[in-house]
């Protein structure tokens, strides 16, 4: 028997869901979570084959749950919003469905799910959901917290091996994501990658002296102190009109 | 053409007026110097007739070419030019006249100073009132095109501001519909029926500009009893007002955008059940309505930015009322209020 976990805040959605999975007696819906706090709980304690999973949820988004998620299930979205249709599929998902949905769709969504279970992804969501979309928050796991950093609490971001390190008043965060990544999405909130290893948000600097041969060093406001890089500090010049 | 100063009936009328006196004035002044009447009237007819066709031909061709610039030596030269034409074609038909008046050759050529300096006069201050009324109706055609212009500018503005038929409502209400029909048939017909009357109104309403508290919170209420069926227990909405406050007026579909942001943002930042409280009262300000939504202060960032979609709601009232501060915000205790004051004209 298959484990489905159907994770919606409309309790509507979830039904419907339920309803046209009943027909099928080779799986079993074995949770209903109304947000992804829910979601994440019930996806450590079943592992579940497939979730169905809506984007916009209360606090934390689908995707923002998929993130601290290390070994993600099969997903299929569901959502009334086409604009993530495309990052849907960066995060590795089976299918898209649109509400509201017939049942013919969702049979075909199911359908194509068990034709790719054989042939299981072992990408990592954090490799794929790789869209530069425009961020306003990070989402973090801490132990068993959840947390969330708005961008504008953001000091540094710093990389460390395969993780990058956000640094805030409250300490440093692990997030399993490229530096690249975070400098593209974070780019419209002026964060400039001034090293190979640093991302500085411009507002934070408070000072650039030159350091060594060809380099240059940056005061942050936090105090931090960080290597800036010849093209980094071109990159600052251009920004900051100097 | 419309735009000459001879076109207007009335002042039409007062022209032929002073030109039956000014004609009567010449030939009075003839016959002072001792020219016979006939002879005197027959004078002025013709010299002041050709006058006439001078000055009107010149009025026209103003209308037909005005430059912007160096207007003045424009109107000199065509004053030098119809003076010109005027002065000979009048003695050419003067000189005409029988040979009776054969006296009459003398005294043309003693008074051509007199008449060339009151010809030339007459053209001029004719051509320089021309010129005066035909640019101060260029100007008024420009700022009522200007004015065309910016009100509809304004129109347009205003149009995409008010509160768009929101696809995703639809499409989620639909969805849950789809649901209701295998779990209580009855109640998704009913709906059907809200959601069909939602949008009647929401239509109705896009073509009227103001409509009153009483109905913009009904059709609030019939939007709230869809977003109810959606997110069921989680969702609760006191709206407090009184009949003054209803009787108010306000701009169509003001307020549903703002409780769409109210509950969006409340169901989206916390979890469990959202209260939101909406109140209306008439003050001496005008309309005042508060909408207070739960909200995180740690987690949330948009409402700390401007991009909270309020701005829409706040342009839009600027440009209706001319004043800005109508749309107001702030956070408190978890819970952030939205205030807008409608000014009572």
């Amino acid at each position: 028997m298959m484990k489905i976990i159907i994770i919606d805040d409309e309790m509507l959605a979830r039904s419907l869901v339920q309803e046209f999975i009943q027909k099928h007696n080779d799986v079993t819906v074995v949770a209903n979570c109304a947000d992804g706090f829910e979601g994440l709980k019930a996806i450590q304690e079943h592992q579940p084959d497939l979730i169905f999973l809506d984007v916009q949820m209360p606090k934390i988004t689908g995707f923002e749950m998929l993130e601290l998620l290390d070994n993600p299930p099969d997903i299929i979205f569901t959502t009334a919003f086409d604009e993530y249709a495309i990052k849907a599929f960066e995060a590795n998902a089976v299918d898209y469905l649109l509400k509201p949905f017939s049942e013919e769709r969702f049979e075909q969504a199911l359908e194509k799910w068990r034709q790719m279970r054989g042939v299981k992804h072992v990408r990592s969501i954090a490799e794929t959901v790789d869209l530069p979309a425009q961020h306003d928050r990070i989402v973090v796991k801490q132990g068993s917290k959840i947390k969330i950093i708005p961008v504008q609490d953001i000091q540094l971001i710093e990389s460390a091996d395969d993780y990058v390190k956000v640094h805030t008043a409250e300490g440093g965060f692990l997030k399993h994501k490229t530096m690249s990544y975070y400098e593209k999405s974070l780019a419209a909130h002026q964060f400039v990658r001034v090293h190979r290893s640093f991302l500085v948000p411009v507002k934070q600097i408070t000072k650039i002296d030159p350091y060594e041969k060809d380099g240059f060093i940056a005061m942050l406001k936090s105090g931090h102190k960080v290597n800036v890089s010849r093209s980094g500090y071109q990159k600052l010049r251009e920004i900051l009109d100097i | 053409m419309s735009g000459s100063l001879f076109a207007d009936s009335a002042s039409r009328w007062k022209f032929g007026i002073a030109w039956l006196i000014w004609i009567m004035l010449h030939a009075w002044v003839l016959s002072l110097y001792g020219v016979g009447t006939t002879i005197a009237i027959l004078d002025s007819l013709i010299s002041n007739g050709i006058l006439l066709l001078c000055i009107l031909l010149a009025a026209n061709a103003m209308q037909y070419y005005l430059p912007s610039k160096n207007q003045l030596g424009y109107i000199s030269g065509l004053t030098g030019f119809t003076a010109l034409v005027w002065f000979f074609a009048t003695k050419s038909l003067l000189l005409l006249l029988p040979g009776s008046l054969a006296d009459y050759d003398r005294f043309w050529n003693k008074a051509v100073p007199v008449r060339m300096s009151v010809g030339v006069l007459i053209i001029l201050s004719s051509n320089l009132l021309n010129m005066f009324w035909l640019s101060l109706q260029r100007m008024q055609q420009e700022k009522h095109k200007l004015d065309s212009i910016t009100h509809l500018s304004r129109q347009a503005e205003l149009m995409k501001l008010r509160q768009q038929l929101q696809p995703h409502f639809l499409f989620n209400s639909l969805n849950s519909i789809n649901a209701l029909i295998a779990i209580d048939q009855s109640k998704a017909r009913h709906m059907i029926h809200q959601l069909a009357e939602f949008f009647r109104n929401t239509i109705a309403s896009e073509r009227a500009e103001k409509q009153s508290l009483a109905d913009e919170l009904k059709h609030l209420a019939l939007y709230l009893s869809i977003e109810k069926v959606r997110f069921g227990d989680r969702l609760h909405v006191e709206v407090l007002s009184n009949e003054t406050a209803e009787a108010l007026k306000l701009p169509t579909l003001l307020l549903q955008p703002l409780m769409e942001n109210a509950i969006k943002y409340g169901l989206y930042d916390t979890i469990g059940d959202v209260h939101i409280r909406l109140e209306a009262l008439a003050n001496e300000k005008g309309l005042v309505i508060t909408i207070a939504n739960p909200f995180d202060a740690a987690t949330n960032t948009l409402q700390k930015g401007t991009g909270f979609g309020l701005s829409s709601v706040a342009q839009r009232l600027f440009l209706l009322y001319g004043r800005q501060g109508l749309l107001e915000t702030h956070a408190a205790d978890n819970l952030f209020y939205t205030t807008v004051t409608i000014p009572q004209l």
